[in-house]
């Protein structure tokens, strides 16, 4: 007799998403902003996929994701396993047996094996699941082959040029129309027209991502060049996917679309002139990104309180990824190297050596210049009101001497490297820091913080901690921070105004005369040391009049 | 002129205060302090009916400025601008004393602190402004629910000093904690003033070492907020602490001033944020906002609230036909004492139950029924209230010309062994114990048994009427019961009157379920949003069901713990609160066939009394008389207790206070013949442990000899690998020779850093990881050449470590990452300053070891792995002390599963302080691991043989799934030894045996039929093995659940992101296989005393029910091999006796 005989306990046996299943199973997913994800659900629909983003997460889904999970995990995952089974059960409620659900229904989500609590949610939002009766309900990480490349048969969500383009484009159109509504809302003149825009925008860029023509070389390529590669399937898949490629980043469908969102965006009149401190939002990836009670509501808050917020985008987090790859495969270089003792005259060592280590080190090299350059690229199509992606190099540079840059969980050094990059470059009023209620290397992040607050004397830095409840304390804190950021913004646009040696009211008139100087798509250069929106533009105009008055002064010369 | 008048307001968590200014002279005209009782817009409206009437105050004239955390829902109202309640102090300090660089504000639910820091370059001083978050920790708050508990008026809180008062250890942290602590003291018999200065220097520690976030309150310092204010030993406790700061920091006072002189606490510092209001509006750029009046305020309280109310719930009742139907149903008849005869002689068992916020009594009869019973809420000296209700249950009879005759007595709750001692009772037993015989007693086959006490909630699984499982809160939801005895106390509704005002609440705030401070924090943020007392009560009573089932049982799914539920213990007296239990059990059944039966106890305030009593009467029938002393001995027993040096035990290094209680029992009974010896004087000692309980050596030694035999018999392998692992394991040097000297800088460096190898001297923190890596590392040092001696460690964690090192701490993390920097307080202030330390060495651990196999990382938890990194802000943030020091602080970045990288890692670190070559480098790391894997092996052989004892003797032992750290005796408490000492061996998943042949017993079967690729694969239980403790725990949950002789506690500390995503998995491995498992969650900095015995004592019940169990089964089956025996084929416990505990 041995302890066999006991059925001891297994995880479940999980059921993959497979092809035949494609047609009828709707991919739930969640976790970004709306612009985000209506966006990637038209890349996904664009390639035949049936794809719907669960709605923005209420308290309600943190109350019920707490019901069904374990206890101590942080917010976010209450209130997106809270926000999933809410959903299902609202499937049910509208008529769909439990079978029906667990069968045309999966959801997916990102995963992660870094030191982070993070990478093992994907079995808690199972456990959750279970105990909320939808038991079985899949569960699928894009990072996973289990979802991806299904155990039997053919995958049911299966990685193409186009859902992969789709998906890139998706990702940074979204980044940059946040950003930009963030970056005008504060000075639209005409309230709400921001949002009415945005949603024109946001539209018009998923009727693109969804409708867009696919390419195919046979069908656009001469009809003798057809046959021939129809007969040779290496040189058309090239060719195949250097088109698509060409047609998702440069497609002229691709630029109309974006020049009609321009268009739309220069409706918007702004007024420059109103002076409001920026407020950097860093933290958590959830906390920062998620636009509800999920963070207290925090970004309509700021803007209520009269903030500019200065948003974060996913691209940020690519590349810092690529970055974190780049700097621990330089960390491994010599332990790695075939010939780690060679002498400095073996060259043809070195270079196998150097050889080895290029092997890793380019492709991820290209991939940042390429997500970087895309991003750039569709940020001028929009008007070029969303500033490039943030230098890795020297946020990692920065963040060393207090966070360890290849310290891994979370966001690492990010959020200490942001707070220096933005204040030693006058980016910003304030840094305001979201994190989840006891997020480990959040919280960890901020002691380091203390030591960095006290290097840099002008910094305004805030750490939060969004849980479910307590938001009218954490607003007070942020106004308690933002009081000071404003006192900052007011004294740093009074100093612009005394440089300027131009009254504020000549100036405002000066704007009123002059129409283009309230077009959103008006490219005000930033100055050394100036963050202030406000304050930059009156340096601007200032600039503008002295040269003006300058030209008048000469032609009365000319003409006396 | 009333446009002269400027009016600031400050609405805070409890009081309002208000202050009318003459802009003109900028003086203070009107000005009033008024605790509002939540009430805030009724008190408002008071006193701007006041401002109007006796200061002048115009509508549309007056400039108004509101703050405080209350203030800003009410500012629109009066058309006042809210101005947020730091910037206001500030802003006031500013302007009333320049001088000041820092301000403590305390408030009722608020704590602030506010830097002024001069910049170098000149100019303003920059304002660091901290506030607490979310949690109330530290707070006024605090001082409040403690002061409710030891029923200290106003007048007396006002004047408790601090200064020349015994202190205790307590929490500050949180106001659960704090309130454990001081329930746990006062059961020992510390007295208030002790009691109270302690929770003062908590308190002041808590914000000195998280709110400052590092920064020194330089002087001069001012003291605000109420409680700073009002109370003197407060002011005390932060002038003492602030003084020691001082002098460890060598801050230098101003000229010719006094320390006395520069902590300032002026007089009316209650006004300062009102004052810092009308400041902040001078200066404001935006128009003026003028006072609008009272009319919308008023409508506000009339109407207009019910209308804000966001994101509640329906109330606990949909219509009155529901509440109707449910008062029929659970509404108790009032409970009618047994008639007595005239010269009736009544034979009774007495059962008291002296819980944590009441005492209960009743007297049972011989025919199982409840003569009498009495109650009162405790009033801390569990003697004093046991005679009350003695006397009380005496009077009922005696008031009747009848005459009690105790045939036994039974004792249970906090206090059941003192009361087993001064009363000579017959048994004392375990209130889970007790509950369970008292339900037992009345229903028939209980599946559940919900207890809700004040302090604890219990919850009790039953199968066939045999106890299978139980479940205690951790300290962190403590005080359920009495939480909402106080709230309700708070709103000025008595406790009897709740019910029914809950259940008038149309709607009610959702509260998240859980600890009890955040609940608090709830209430005062619902309250902002405009909830009324009642719907807030509602919602309490709501949320208490969620606390028991999900947070305290962790059982989403009720329905899986059968359908008959017992309701008991005081709080089920609270009919909203059943109302709540029974919707919430019910949702769990859905609209399926089966549904619950849920029943209230009929006694359920008195069912641990009861079951005390069923116990003694139990033994009665055994034939065991009663020693009670009696009860004329009982009305006329006098004692004594004194908590002093001369009662402190030098018997160990720990020197803990004991409480001697001299009782002295001058009248003996009617009939004492049976009773004689407990006449007379006698001295029951309070203590820790048990070598505390005798005053002589004599006594001493044979305890001491008692205890090293169990020691001796039952191996303590946590403590043993907490102690060995700090020995040095004497590496063979591996070190180059020193190279001979040449032209070049560099050898000649190199010769100089190996010539001082000898003389280096690296400390290295006792903490986290180390726990287990510290062999790697000493023997790297040491086979370098650097002596065994010259490498110190920090001492283990105590209590006095964390209270005298933690101060420069800026965050709050799980404990265990909190007191590194106590710990590295102690190598530099304390090792270092005794003998120089040239360097101190704490790794940063990125990746682990780990024997498992087909894992997806080995990942080390963040927080420990960025400790170094948050010791190295705290060092240096203001100046750096390590610099100043002359000690170098080193923390590499390590990757353990990778011993090239690490050999790098290694290599970097130390090659500029040792002169290494990277040949002697490599040697060293290799000898590190060699060490390492052989403190591994002699520990898991020491294990080894410990569980083919418990195999040869088939006893149990007691597995600890907790991390490394939990090695540390500071961070558990001690709680393995207590295991240790009722006779079970104990484990840890760090040193289980790996050994083939055990492990082919354990696994061989499954990964025969493929359901694992190994025995030390776990991809069968869980599938994100990322983090390499978890993934060990795991694996040790495993071991546990398929060997016989072990049963699983599991470890966790306050705030550990890693245990939490495996709490669940954990459990079901280890129960699936019907193996016994328990839990110590929340493991902080405080040691909540009583509820570690109430937990153990039940645990050691348990088991011993289950050895019984498995011995039945082993007679009742052929199993022959090994004594391995199927648990989930577990057949019923024979009869062998009447109650599910009562195998023992």
């Amino acid at each position: 007799m041995s302890s066999s005989l006991i059925q001891h306990f297994r995880r479940p046996v999980e059921r993959p998403f497979t092809a035949e299943e494609r047609d009828r199973v709707t991919i739930l997913f969640g976790g970004f902003t709306w612009k985000h994800e209506k966006l990637i659900q038209a890349a996904f629909q664009a390639c035949g996929y049936h794809c719907q983003p669960l709605p923005n997460p209420k308290l309600s889904s943190y109350h019920l994701g707490r019901s069904f999970g374990n206890p101590g995990q942080c917010n976010p995952t209450y209130f997106t396993v809270g926000n999933l089974i809410q959903y299902l059960r609202d499937l049910e409620a509208r008529g769909l047996s439990k079978q029906e659900i667990l069968d045309n229904y999966v959801f997916f989500t990102a995963g992660s094996c870094g030191p982070c609590r993070f990478g093992m949610y994907e079995s808690e939002y199972r456990m959750a699941l279970e105990n909320a009766g939808f038991d079985g309900f899949r569960v699928l990480l894009f990072s996973q082959n289990d979802g991806i490349k299904a155990k039997s048969g053919e995958p049911g969500l299966k990685f193409s040029v186009d859902l992969g383009m789709g998906a890139m484009n998706a990702l940074n159109l979204g980044d940059i129309i946040n950003v930009i509504a963030y970056n005008l809302r504060p000075y639209e003149v005409v309230p709400g027209e921001t949002d009415r825009a945005i949603t024109w925008v946001v539209d018009e860029l998923s009727r693109l991502l969804r409708d867009r023509p696919v390419f195919e070389i046979l069908e656009r390529s001469p009809r003798w060049l057809a046959g021939h590669l129809a007969r040779n399937k290496k040189w058309k898949d090239i060719l195949n996917t250097l088109g698509k490629v060409r047609e998702h980043l440069y497609g002229k469908p691709y630029r109309e679309s974006l020049r009609r969102c321009r268009a739309r965006l220069d409706r918007i009149e702004i007024d420059r002139l109103r002076v409001k401190p920026i407020v950097k939002v860093t933290g958590e990836f959830w906390a920062q990104l998620t636009e509800g009670e999920g963070n207290f509501n925090m970004f309509a808050f700021l803007e209520r309180a009269g903030a500019h917020v200065a948003v974060d985008s996913i691209g940020n987090w690519v590349m810092y990824l690529l970055h974190q790859a780049k700097a621990n495969a330089r960390e491994r270089k010599d332990v790695d190297a075939s010939y780690a003792e060679a002498a400095w005259w073996q060259l043809k060592k070195h270079l196998w050596n150097e050889m080895h280590f290029q092997k890793k080190w380019t492709p991820l090299s290209l991939g940042e210049r390429i997500w970087a350059r895309q991003y750039q690229r569709a940020a001028e199509g929009l008007g070029n009101i969303a500033g490039p992606l943030l230098p890795q190099k020297d946020l990692a540079r920065l963040a060393h001497p207090f966070y360890h840059s290849r310290a891994r969980g979370g966001e690492g050094h990010l959020e200490v490297g942001k707070n220096v990059y933005y204040t030693r470059n006058h980016l910003c009023h304030m840094v305001l820091a979201l994190k989840p209620f006891a997020c480990m290397p959040s919280s960890q992040s901020d002691g380091v913080q203390s030591a960095v607050v006290n290097r840099f004397p002008e910094m305004i830095f805030l750490p939060i901690e969004t849980a479910g409840e307590g938001e009218i304390n954490a607003h007070s804190r942020v106004q308690m921070a933002l009081t000071e950021a404003k006192a900052k913004a007011w004294a740093e646009f009074e100093r612009c105004i005394t440089a300027s040696r131009i009254r504020a009211e000549d100036i405002r008139d000066y704007v009123s005369e002059h129409s283009e100087l309230r077009n959103p798509l008006y490219q005000v250069p930033r100055h050394a040391g100036v963050a202030g929106v406000a304050a930059n533009f009156v340096l601007h105009v200032a600039r503008k009049m002295n040269n003006a008055s300058r030209k008048f002064a000469l032609h009365s010369a000319v003409q006396r | 002129m009333s446009s002269s008048l400027l009016v600031g307001i400050d609405v805070g968590s409890t009081t309002l205060k208000a202050v009318v200014i003459d802009a003109a002279q900028d003086r203070i005209v009107w000005r009033h302090y008024q605790r509002h009782d939540s009430r805030q817009p009724e008190v408002l409206f008071n006193f701007l009916q006041r401002m109007e009437l006796e200061a002048g105050v115009c509508v549309g004239k007056s400039p108004m400025f509101i703050t405080g955390s209350g203030g800003n829902s009410l500012a629109s109202l009066i058309g006042a601008k809210y101005v947020q309640e730091v910037n206001a102090v500030s802003l006031a300090v500013e302007k009333l004393h320049p001088e000041v660089n820092s301000v403590v504000e305390l408030g009722g639910q608020d704590a602030k602190i506010i830097v002024f820091k001069e910049e170098a370059s000149g100019g303003p001083k920059k304002k660091i402004p901290t506030m607490n978050d979310k949690c109330a920790g530290g707070t006024g708050a605090v001082i409040d629910k403690v002061v409710a508990k030891l029923n200290i008026s106003p007048e007396q809180l006002r004047n408790h000093p601090y200064n020349g008062v015994r202190l205790h250890h307590v929490a500050g942290k949180c106001g659960v904690f704090a309130e454990t602590d001081i329930n746990s003291l006062q059961k020992q018999g510390v007295c208030s003033d002790e009691l109270m200065a302690s929770l003062f220097d908590a308190i002041v520690l808590q914000n000195l070492s998280v709110l400052t976030r590092g920064n020194t309150l330089r002087p001069e310092v001012l003291l605000l907020g109420g409680p700073n204010a009002l109370i003197r030993g407060m002011r005390e406790a932060w002038m003492h602490n602030i003084f020691l700061l001082w002098k460890e920091r060598q801050i230098a006072l101003p000229e010719g001033r006094r320390p006395e002189d520069v902590i300032k606490v002026p007089a009316d510092a209650v006004f300062y944020a009102a004052v810092g209001a009308v400041e902040f509006g001078r200066g404001e750029r935006a128009e003026t906002n003028y006072y609008s009046g009272k009319e919308s305020l008023a409508g506000y309280i009339h109407s207009g609230r019910a209308n804000e109310l966001r994101n509640g719930q329906p109330g606990l009742v949909a219509s009155s036909g529901e509440l109707l139907e449910f008062k029929r149903r659970y509404s108790k008849t009032l409970f009618q004492p047994a008639t007595f005869r005239s010269g009736e002689s009544v034979r009774a068992f007495l059962g008291v139950d002296a819980g944590s916020t009441s005492t209960k009594a009743v007297l049972f009869s011989q025919s199982g029924e409840v003569l009498c019973k009495a109650y009162q809420l405790s009033c801390g000296d569990p003697i004093q209230d046991t005679r009350q209700l003695i006397g009380q249950l005496r009077q009922q009879i005696e008031s009747r010309q009848a005459r009690l005759d105790i045939l036994g007595v039974g004792t249970t709750g906090y206090a059941k062994d003192v009361l087993h001692d001064v009363l000579c009772a017959d048994v004392a037993i375990v209130e889970t114990v007790a509950h369970t015989k008292s339900a037992l007693h009345y229903y028939n086959d209980p599946h559940c048994i919900v207890d809700v006490g004040g302090q604890d909630i219990k919850i009790i699984m039953l199968r066939n009427g045999q106890v299978k499982d139980f479940r205690l809160n951790t300290q962190c939801s403590a005080g359920n019961g009495y939480f909402l005895q106080s709230t309700a106390q708070a709103f000025g509704v008595a406790a009897e009157d709740f019910a029914d005002l809950a259940f008038s609440a149309e709607a009610m705030p959702v509260f998240g379920y859980g600890c009890a401070v955040f609940l608090q924090s709830d209430i005062v943020n619902f309250q902002r949003s405009g909830w009324r007392p009642v719907e807030i009560l509602a919602g309490l009573a709501a949320v208490l069901p969620k606390n028991i089932f999900l947070y305290v049982a962790n059982v989403p799914n009720v329905a899986s713990l059968g359908t008959r539920f017992i309701l008991q213990g005081g709080t089920q007296n609270n009919l909203a609160v059943v109302k709540a239990e029974l919707d919430f059990i019910r949702s769990s059944f859905g609209k399926g066939q089966i549904q619950p039966e849920i029943i209230v106890h009929q006694h359920c305030g008195e069912a641990g009394a009861i079951g005390a009593a069923l116990e003694a009467k139990c033994l009665y029938e055994k034939g065991r008389r009663t020693s009670f002393i009696g009860l004329e001995a009982v009305r006329n027993v006098r004692y004594q207790s004194v908590r002093s040096e001369e009662t402190r035990c030098h018997f160990c290094t720990n020197n803990c206070m004991r409480t001697f209680l001299d009782v002295n029992v001058a009248s003996p009974d009617d009939r004492p013949s049976s009773r004689q010896q407990e006449v007379g004087k006698r001295r029951v000692i309070i203590a820790n442990c048990e070598r505390g309980t005798v005053q002589d050596v004599n006594s001493l030694r044979e305890i001491k000899a008692g205890l090293d035999s169990i020691r001796a018999a039952n191996p303590n392998l946590v403590d043993r690998a907490a102690h060995e692992v700090w020995k040095s394991r004497h590496p063979a040097l591996v070190r180059d020779a020193i190279p001979a000297p040449n032209w070049k800088a560099s050898v000649r460096n190199r010769i100089a850093l190996m010539r001082k190898r000898t003389q280096l001297r690296v400390g290295m923190p006792r903490i986290l990881n180390m726990y287990i890596y510290a062999p790697l590392f000493s023997a790297y040092l040491e086979s370098l050449g650097v002596p065994a001696e010259n490498i110190l460690y920090s001492d283990y964690t105590t209590g006095e470590m964390y209270r005298a090192g933690s101060s420069r701490g800026a965050i709050d993390p799980c404990f265990p990452s909190k007191i590194a920097i106590a710990h590295f307080h102690d190598l530099i202030f304390t090792k270092h300053l005794r003998k120089r330390l040239d360097c101190i060495f704490l790794p940063m651990f990125d990746v682990l070891c780990s024997p498992l196999v087909h894992t997806r990382a080995c990942n080390a938890c963040p927080t420990v792995a960025l400790t170094p990194e948050t010791v190295e802000a705290a060092y240096t943030k203001e100046i750096n002390i390590f610099e100043e020091n002359n000690i170098q602080y080193l923390h590499p970045l390590v990757d353990l599963s990778d011993r090239k990288l690490f050999a790098k890692q290694m290599f970097d670190c130390w090659a500029p302080v040792l002169g290494l070559s990277r040949q002697e480098n490599q040697r060293a790391v290799e000898a590190g691991f060699e060490a390492w894997q052989a403190y591994e092996r002699g520990i898991r052989q020491q294990a080894r043989s410990a569980l083919d004892m418990l195999e040869r003797e088939n006893r149990l032992g007691i597995v600890m799934l907790g991390r490394p750290y939990h090695h540390d005796p500071g961070l558990n408490h001690g709680i393995l030894e207590e295991f240790q000492k009722l006779g079970y061996p104990v484990f840890s998943q760090n040193t289980l045996p790996l050994d083939e042949d055990l492990l082919e017993r354990l696994f061989g079967d499954e990964v025969r039929a493929g359901n694992i690729a190994h025995p030390l694969d776990i991809s069968d239980v869980w599938k994100t093995a990322t983090a390499a403790s978890s993934n060990m725990k795991i694996w040790a949950a495993k071991f546990t659940a398929r060997h016989p002789n072990l049963v699983a506690v599991e470890f966790s500390s306050f705030k550990c992101g890693h245990d939490a995503p495996v709490y669940s998995v954990i459990e079901r491995i280890i129960e699936q296989s019907g193996t016994p498992y328990f839990c110590f969650k929340d493991l902080d900095e405080n040691k909540p005393v009583a509820s570690i015995r109430l937990r153990v004592e039940t645990i050691d019940y348990f088991l011993k029910a289950y050895r019984e169990e498995i011995r039945a089964r082993e007679l009742s089956s052929n199993h022959e091999l090994r004594g391995y025996v199927p648990r989930s084929t577990a057949q019923p416990l024979n009869d062998v006796n009447d109650g599910a505990f009562s195998a023992v």
